[in-house]
């Protein structure tokens, strides 16, 4: 018995030890990076003494013979897990560190973060005191919350300008309006040039047999018409997927024209607007649907894009949403199953309920939003710059995107670069043509005549034999223009959206499905309880501290 | 049991009771759930994309073609994760039994003082751990990360393995036995090696079949600690890049491009990535079951 009882207190003893022990080391490290912080934050102001300085001593030092000394940048690249593609090094990263690196004395390093798992990989880099220079995101909330972790560095645009004044002029205004937070000169920016190629198809075929034309779906009611035919004559069913992470399902069921505050109060990609009476129109639309069998019954199963596709390959769906791509299998798949089938682009109208508009979201004006480590020292900040002024320049850019010509393109008559598909040698483009690397500084292909360009999307986005998809995509794309509109943009950390996203994210996946299958008669009932659980759980708050940033004016 | 083998040959004819189709059919479907997830990879990794794409290929291939395989086989960095994972695992399983032998066989022998104490030492680990962030900020401090170390030495003792082969010693080797050894000279390391190894190896090829399929299945480990170094990533965790399609979706980002692996890619990578364990196991197959048992007997 005795033994035993020593044997309980040692063990609570080493417990308890084993937790102070852990404590203290949290503090250790703490420490380290809180100096660091510390010493970012005061070389931060010794900068702008420099700044203040300029007029005296002639502005910032030149470097653009070189660096005296090596110094080694750390850039971040997406690793997709592209079948054969090396994203550290290969025939283009060597070019870089060739054509950038050796002639400045820079040494370029990239770092793979996985495409799937960013937010880990960085949140364990940064941890290791191994994260790359830039940290970058294309979501606002998550690159907001690497901020408030105090891990970006405050950034001097005077310093960028002298330094990349090819890459501020391209982008400086977006960088001057987007760029602070908490009064703080944090976020640059890649350039994004307005297109979307996202794209609903229908089966052309499907909605001839029952007697009408893609041109007749101008509004949602017709659109419903159409689709109880369907379900007649036993051809099939609107395809679905489940909603969640991003949440823009609302659009067209918006009053317009828009009210800025209120916009900026509930149309959030992060944290969907659950209670909104937008929300409630397509709530009651899909529940409609749901209940006469319209849509694919296990639409809430369909959790990935393969899921939806395979219903659509498989003729059971009739509609469905991706990327139109060039290399896309869709296409080629669904006319292996169905020899018949026919495709089109669905109008933006058929979704839209009479007498409202066809709206939708406008992207911001920037591709990646990129923050500086804060571990980063001046002179990596400074090479960071150069490398992308070196990158903005249109013919470093164009042998990114596009490789060797006359061995990954031949320039056609337009000087449009045509693509080598069966090119395999040595200077291969990445399988989606080198953009994780230059997308640090625009987000899309781009050139300079708007007609030619437009040429070039066709032939990127359309598969050969289906360009009349990509035309009509372009087409919508322009008829809706006025009605996409951007989210707001708040100046202000909202500290309950990074607090609240993830548990009502899963909430809303519970309640929206609950109430979109619920009979037709308890509708209501179960709408009016969900949102009050969903307020409860944390959207009131959100809805609150947005309301304070609102009347402060702080958002754009 | 006992009821069943009681009714069985009378008059020369076998007879079945209830008990034996229930447990036949469990069994069956026991393998088959198994089984069946196997062979639906290996039909889909035999077919056209646009039938996976369609999911309508289930046990059987449909387009039968085996180009999946050649681009396997044509990817050099899948090559270099094979040998990757092979490196590994060899490397691996060698050092994780030398320590456990070391630690297994002197704290089987009662002559050694104090040896409740260290077997209750090594036990505690198996009980409690620092946790993920600990042991990534363990070797990391270590300067481990992105090396192959990272993922051999961290795992390479295990508490369990360790109180299997030192039951397994302490059971079948009799003291006697060493004593007589001892009489004829012998030191502790002779002992060792001429007298407990030899008589320990269907115990050594379970372990090494434990500590080898372990291994040779792991990417956890890797996913945290092989970061920056993409060529050191062993097999499954290739795998796992590939397969994994990033959970938010790309509304933010502007694609031109398909940016997925086919599905029929991702089966024959899956097949590929499997099939070397399941040839070597029915070799080793033979200790298994002798050597769990051997481990099972307690003092």
């Amino acid at each position: 018995m005795k033994s035993k009882k020593i044997a309980i207190v040692l063990l609570s003893l080493m417990m308890v030890l084993s937790v102070l022990a852990a404590c203290s080391k949290n503090n250790n490290t703490n420490t380290p990076s809180n100096t660091n912080q510390n010493s970012n934050n005061s070389s931060q102001p010794t900068a702008s003494t420099n700044e203040g300085n300029e007029g005296n001593e002639g502005g910032f030092q030149d470097y653009s013979n070189g660096f005296p000394e090596n110094v080694t940048i750390e850039i971040p690249v997406y690793d997709r897990a592209f079948e054969g593609w090396n994203v550290a090094d290969n025939y283009y990263t060597r070019w870089i560190q060739k054509e950038f690196g050796d002639k400045y004395n820079v040494t370029v390093k990239y770092v793979p973060i996985s495409r799937s798992n960013e937010v880990q990989d960085f949140q364990q880099l940064l941890a290791a005191h191994k994260a790359p220079d830039i940290i970058f995101h294309y979501d606002m909330p998550q690159q907001i919350a690497y901020y408030s972790e105090g891990v970006l560095q405050p950034i001097d645009w005077a310093e960028i300008e002298n330094y990349a004044p090819t890459y501020w002029g391209n982008l400086g205004d977006t960088i001057e309006q987007y760029g602070i937070i908490n009064d703080e000169k944090i976020f640059f920016y890649a350039d994004r040039p307005s297109a979307d190629n996202f794209v609903s198809l229908i089966r052309k075929d499907w909605v001839e047999k029952v007697g009408m034309k893609v041109e007749d779906l101008t509004s949602l009611e017709k659109y419903n018409e159409m689709l109880v035919k369907w379900k007649e004559a036993g051809l099939g069913v609107l395809g679905g997927t489940l909603t969640r992470n991003n949440f823009n399902y609302n659009y067209a069921f918006r009053d317009w024209p828009i009210d800025a505050k209120d916009r900026a109060l509930y149309s959030d990609l992060s944290i969907a607007d659950f209670t909104s009476v937008a929300t409630e129109r397509w709530l009651k639309n899909l529940n409609y649907q749901y209940n006469n069998g319209l849509i694919d019954r296990e639409f809430y199963l369909r959790d990935d894009e393969n899921k939806a596709k395979a219903e659509f390959v498989a003729g059971r769906t009739g509609t469905f949403g991706s990327y139109l791509t060039s290399n896309s299998d869709v296409i080629a798949a669904t006319l292996a199953n169905n020899p018949e089938a026919e495709f089109a682009v669905i109008p933006p109208y058929a979704g839209v309920p009479e007498g409202l508009k066809p709206q939708g979201r406008a992207y911001w004006p920037f591709g990646f939003i990129m923050g500086i480590n804060y571990e980063t020292p001046e002179l990596e900040r400074i090479a960071i710059w150069m490398f992308l002024e070196w990158m903005s320049q249109p013919d470093n850019l164009f042998f990114l995107q596009n490789g060797v010509e006359g061995e990954n393109y031949t320039i056609d008559s337009d000087g449009i670069a045509i693509r080598n598909a069966d090119f395999a040698g040595e200077s291969v483009l990445s399988l989606n043509n080198n953009k994780d690397y230059w997308a640090l500084v625009i987000e899309t292909q781009l050139y300079d005549d708007p007609e030619i360009n437009r040429k070039a999307q066709i032939r990127n986005w359309a598969p050969v034999g289906y360009e009349y998809l990509a035309e009509d995509l372009i087409k919508y794309y322009e008829e809706t223009a006025e009605f996409r509109t951007p989210d707001a943009l708040f100046t202000e950390v909202v500290e309950t959206v990074s607090e609240y996203k993830a548990d009502l994210n899963e909430l809303f996946q519970e309640l929206y499905i609950k109430v979109a299958t619920a009979p037709e008669d308890q509708f209501d009932k179960l709408y009016e309880e969900a949102k009050q659980t969903y307020l409860d759980a944390g959207y009131q708050e959100i809805l609150d501290e947005k309301q304070e940033i609102i009347d402060r004016g702080n958002f754009r | 049991m006992k009821a069943s083998s009681n009714l069985t040959t009378v008059k020369g004819m076998k007879r079945y009771d209830a008990w034996d189709v229930i447990i036949n059919i469990v069994v069956a479907l026991a393998s088959l759930a198994c089984l069946l997830p196997l062979i639906h990879i290996l039909a889909k990794s035999l077919s056209q994309d646009s039938y996976v794409l369609a999911n309508k290929v289930l046990l059987w291939p449909m387009g039968f073609t085996f180009e999946a395989y050649s681009k396997v086989f044509a990817d050099a960095s899948i090559i270099r994760s094979l040998y990757v994972s092979v490196f590994v695992t060899i490397t691996f399983t060698i050092l994780g039994l030398i320590v456990t032998i070391c630690a297994a066989y002197p704290l089987s022998r009662r002559q050694l003082k104090g040896r409740s104490f260290i077997t209750f030492m090594f036990v505690f680990t198996l009980i409690f751990s620092g946790g993920i962030i600990p042991e990534f900020m363990l070797l990391n401090s270590l300067g481990l990360l992105d090396t192959l170390w990272s993922l051999i030495l961290p795992p390479a003792f295990s508490a369990f393995n360790f109180l299997i082969m030192r039951s397994a010693i302490y059971s079948s080797i009799p003291v006697s036995l060493e004593e007589s050894a001892r009489i004829d000279g012998a030191g502790h390391f002779r002992v060792l090696f001429n007298i407990v190894l030899p008589l320990s190896k269907p115990i050594i090829a379970t372990l090494a079949l434990f500590y080898a399929v372990g291994r040779w299945n792991t990417y956890q480990d890797a996913l945290f600690y092989i970061k920056q170094n993409i060529d050191l990533r062993p097999l499954q965790l290739k795998l796992y890049y590939m397969v994994v399609t990033a959970s938010e979706s790309f509304q933010l980002e502007s694609t031109s491009v398909q940016l997925t692996n086919p599905e029929v890619l991702k089966a024959a990578c899956v097949i590929f990535a499997t099939l070397p364990i399941i040839i070597v196991y029915p070799f080793i197959q033979k200790y298994f079951v002798n050597g769990v048992m051997l481990g099972a007997v307690k003092e």
